[in-house]
């Protein structure tokens, strides 16, 4: 404790905290243009704080296609590529993004469009959605957010924009991804990307 | 070829592109610079280059400032207890060539030295690209101490003690950790915080969660920063294998062996179907 009083004599005698002047000099007008020009500059905690918690997807609804699949949390594989359930009826959200009830970013979620242990998935009819068909994304808890389709693209695997896709820092969207294009029948792979994009109704 | 399937909206992928700039680059000329308050009970007003950039900055609920971009170079510091007249006060800190470097993102942490002198700490973050599940802790030594060790779940996992103005990092899988500070050389009892009891941390995905260890005497504490935005995303999503929603699928341009065997085997069909499918090739 004596360390602490002399630490903190020290700094006051040093930051020159002596009794202010009973009388203070008439205020010049100049005096508070310094005040006046302190930059904004943001500030923030520096106290421990609990990070929000996410609330994870479990189901992907979309009525105008009949599709109802229950999605799992997934990450990435040893390879560096998405994670995607085995199971064509079941989507995977990528956990470690958003989900919908961030402030920001877009809410990945991905299911394979065929397997030839499954057979052809849900997800093969996102290609055929129409614009402004509503997708229902439900989280744990019951709460849902509805989005309404912006765009649905293919794309070649090779130039999927990651970087946007999984963007965490933009607007609030939704990112449903299945496979389509070309089928490699040596490699057994799809040449692109379906994507729809998707934004919160109302937005 | 990339292509749209529904016009729908003018807006979309393209449109979208380039929302959030990667943390990681931030100019060849300049660095972001935080402002870090480390000195527990003070309240303060800093200088840059004489012009007053922090008025009234307190310890705790609002003691990060920034990031303010500040071009390469020196730069005189000054920490005047509030209200300071800066023309007749002494500063408590005062560093007259603090050198910011280019690129870089820099805290700047008013802070005690080893003996309990204010001081200005200048850090580099680390703000590389972190792996996909993983977050990264930094902890710095910017208390009134002597060496100290790292204590996380209980154990130090670097294997070594740091002094006053040293720091340790490391990135960790994504998860709830305890992290305190020992005495040299143990890892029990917790010095810090003082309460004795290990802190409850959370490691974020691709967030920098930086833990100082500041304070004087019997009022050691911990304080945290973050930079986030340093995650790494999927390198692609592969999401079919059987041909079935092909462009060039089998109905539409007839059914290639190699596919017609590998359906048929995977289905369950006997070997009598295969050779029929083979005859109506």
């Amino acid at each position: 404790m004596k360390r602490l009083i002399c630490a903190a004599a020290a700094v006051l005698l040093l930051a020159g905290c002596t009794t202010t002047p009973a009388v203070q000099p008439a205020p010049q007008p100049t005096s508070t243009a310094p005040s006046a020009a302190v930059p904004d500059i943001p500030r923030s905690s520096a106290l421990l704080q609990a990070p929000r918690q996410a609330q994870p997807p479990v189901t992907v609804d979309i009525p105008d296609a009949g599709i109802s699949v229950p999605v799992v949390p997934v990450g990435v594989r040893p390879d560096g590529l998405m994670d995607i359930p085995a199971n064509v009826d079941v989507a995977g959200w990528y956990s470690y993004g958003s989900d919908p009830f961030s402030d920001t970013g877009t809410t990945v979620i991905a299911a394979h469009v065929d397997s030839l242990e499954y057979g052809l998935g849900p997800f093969a009819d996102l290609r055929n959605l129409g614009s402004g068909a509503q997708i229902i994304v439900t989280v744990a808890g019951g709460s849902s957010v509805t989005y309404q389709v912006e765009s649905i693209t293919s794309i070649p695997k090779a130039q999927l924009p990651v970087t946007d896709i999984f963007d965490r820092a933009g607007a609030q969207r939704l990112a449903l991804i299945t496979c389509g294009g070309q089928f490699d029948y040596d490699t057994l792979t799809y040449s692109d990307n379906v994507v729809v994009i998707a934004v919160p109704v109302g937005s | 070829m990339r292509y749209k399937i529904l016009s729908g909206l003018a807006v979309g992928l393209l449109a979208t592109v380039g929302v959030a700039a990667p943390a990681q680059a931030i100019s060849s000329s300049s660095s972001d610079v935080y402002v870090v308050h480390g000195i527990p009970g003070l309240v303060v007003d800093v200088y840059v280059d004489d012009a007053l950039t922090l008025e009234d900055f307190t310890f705790g609920a609002t003691g990060i400032a920034g990031p303010l971009d500040l071009a390469a170079g020196d730069y005189k510091i000054q920490v005047f207890a509030a209200n300071a007249d800066p023309a007749t006060d002494t500063p408590a800190i005062d560093v007259p060539a603090a050198e910011v470097p280019a690129n870089k993102s820099v805290s700047l942490v008013a802070q005690y030295d080893a003996s309990g002198t204010p001081t200005l700490g200048v850090y580099v973050n680390d703000i590389s690209t972190i792996a996909a599940g993983q977050g990264r802790v930094t902890v710095r030594h910017a208390a009134e101490a002597g060496a100290v060790a790292v204590v996380v779940n209980g154990a130090n996992p670097f294997g070594a003690d740091f002094e006053n103005g040293e720091e340790f990092k490391g990135d960790l899988p994504v998860g709830d950790y305890t992290a305190g500070v020992a005495g040299p050389g143990t890892t029990t009892p917790i010095i810090i915080p003082t309460s004795g009891t290990a802190a409850d941390i959370s490691v974020a995905e691709g967030v920098n969660l930086i833990v100082y260890a500041v304070g004087t005497g019997d009022d050691l504490q911990l304080i945290t920063q973050s930079i986030s935005g340093l995650h790494s995303n999927p390198g692609g999503v592969n999401t079919g294998s059987a041909g079935l929603a092909a462009d060039n699928s089998p109905t539409a341009i007839g059914l290639s062996i190699a596919a017609a065997l590998a359906l048929l085997l995977v289905a369950g069909f006997a070997g009598a179907r295969v050779r029929s499918a083979r005859e109506t090739d």
